[in-house]
């Protein structure tokens, strides 16, 4: 009867559910694991987060210097594969018809001389450190048998940075960071590009070009030139001889803000894809060959009458007037 | 008998088993391992793509350098090894190095496919003109092309390395074919 008891009294025991002590060990012990689940789960976020925004960054400016690197490597000039027409080699029938082809060129400060073949030479230009203008072939039709060719003139500025969220370069979010000062937003790198009619006679309307921002928060920004003949970099294009006309390699030095604020400095060196060799002079082909050319060499050696540029030119006869650097 | 009852309802309400608990615990710990590696190995792909980009554009950096400057190697320099520390701010960590070789053209008979001896033994005089203008045009073709090799150290010890040809700038053309 006792053992009955006991049986009883212990069932009843068993079902009486947990104990205090075991279902507050079991909370604990539950809060502890979920805590360190939640901690888990949340670093997992918040890193995900953190470096797609950082990897967003990264893209940013690899995308931003892309683009000047495709533009710099097709930057175009005649002079890659060609000498520049000397007009005073020149009978004055030639002459007559170079005046011509010069003078269409001639009326915007875009092109100034023409090449051996008659091809237009561009004039490349760096007002200012942080701004370029050139002509290059990147240019591609985006809708068909639209009146474009691959020629595009393409401008690169450092503007105020005043660009409201609909500008802004792809990619970028516009989450401001109020402890940044508005004011002092910095200085945004952009693109602009002309390519309806590279050859027009008038100048291009720069300030009535969109623009498309690459890269914001930019600190400073500077174009340096390749000078083959001390090699170093150069700012001034004109410093370069024959500069403003081919360009042998560019550096850019981008110092911008990424995303966690802290400022990155980077440097990048563009080659342009012409091959890099002087042309032949094909001028030296017809004074070594008078016959070549009627009437101009033989006067020249004739007269022997040579003044000024030596051996360059051989006589007066082709002077046309026209004044051209070369 | 009494207490055989009593152990029979011990286990029936003794909760989970420890088998139970144990595949509990195994699904969970592989469950969270999963994700941990999932995440891990997302941050590190992500950290050796930046290390990869960073380093191809060093390497960029010091090629285009060198393919712009002047090409115009003496014998001295014919397989000279230039190394330093590159001087852009932020990366004077990183160390390059340049090396520059002479391109070795096969002989005619390699690249026709045949040995020394078949070509010799097969000699008629119009192989003989060609292997006097190969020999000429493998000469200049070994002075204008050069080959180029960058390569780009991080601090960490990670490497990437990009080649290519530069012509070189003072080449010397033997335009003597001698026929």
């Amino acid at each position: 009867m006792i053992v009955t008891l006991d049986f009883e009294h212990s069932l009843i025991k068993t079902e009486r559910g947990f104990t205090l002590i075991e279902v507050l060990i079991a909370i604990a012990l539950l809060s502890v694991l979920s805590l360190g689940i939640i901690n888990f789960s949340e670093f997992v976020i918040t890193s995900s987060d953190s470096t797609i925004e950082e990897d967003k960054d990264f893209l940013q400016i690899e995308t931003a210097l892309s683009r000047l690197e495709w533009d710099f490597s097709q930057i175009y000039t005649p002079l890659a594969f060609d000498i520049l027409m000397n007009p005073s080699q020149m009978t004055p029938g030639e002459g007559e018809i170079y005046n011509q082809l010069i003078d269409i060129y001639q009326r915007n400060q875009r092109f100034s001389q023409i090449s051996y073949n008659g091809l237009p030479v561009p004039i490349f230009e760096n007002p200012e450190k942080d701004e370029f203008i050139f002509l290059t072939t990147s240019n591609r039709r985006k809708v068909a048998n639209s009146k474009q060719s691959r020629f595009a003139w393409v401008r690169y500025s450092l503007v105020a940075d005043d660009f409201s969220s609909e500008e802004l370069a792809v990619g970028e979010t516009n989450n401001e960071d109020p402890s940044q000062d508005p004011t002092n937003a910095g200085s945004a790198l952009v693109r602009q590009i002309y390519n309806t009619d590279v050859f027009a006679p008038t100048d291009i309307p720069w300030n009535n070009i969109k623009t498309q921002v690459l890269l914001r928060r930019v600190e400073s920004f500077k174009f340096e030139f390749w000078n083959p003949q001390n090699q170093k970099f150069v700012e001034n294009l004109d410093t370069i001889k024959n500069g403003i006309h081919r360009i042998y390699g560019i550096k850019v030095s981008v110092n911008f803000i990424d995303i966690l604020g802290l400022e990155r400095y980077t440097e990048r060196i563009y080659r342009p894809l012409f091959p890099e060799f002087e042309p032949e002079d094909l001028y030296r082909f017809l004074r070594a060959n008078p016959n070549g050319r009627n009437g101009n060499n033989r006067n020249g050696s004739a007269n022997g009458n040579n003044s000024g540029n030596g051996t360059q030119v051989p006589n007066g006869e082709g002077e046309n007037g026209s004044e051209v650097d070369t | 008998m009494a207490q055989r009852v009593a152990k029979q309802n011990t286990i029936a309400c003794a909760g989970f088993s420890l088998v139970e608990v144990l595949i509990a615990l195994t699904l969970f710990a592989v469950v969270s391992a999963v994700l941990s590696v999932t995440v891990t190995t997302n941050l590190n792909s992500s950290r050796l793509g930046r290390i990869d980009i960073t380093l191809h554009n060093l390497a960029e950096f010091k090629m285009n350098e060198v393919l712009i400057s002047n090409r115009e190697f003496t014998t001295a320099t014919n397989n000279s090894e230039d190394t330093g520390n590159f001087e852009i701010e932020g990366y004077k960590e990183y160390r390059y190095k340049v090396e520059i070789r002479k391109m070795e053209l096969p002989d005619l008979a390699a690249i026709m496919g045949q040995t020394e001896d078949e070509q010799n033994r097969i000699e008629t005089q119009e192989t003989q003109v060609r292997k006097r203008v190969f020999a000429i045009l493998k000469r200049n073709l070994e002075e204008i092309i050069w080959q180029v090799r960058v390569e780009v150290t991080s601090p960490d010890n990670d490497f990437y390395e990009l080649t290519s040809w530069v012509e070189k700038g003072n080449a010397q053309i033997d335009r003597n074919f001698g026929l």
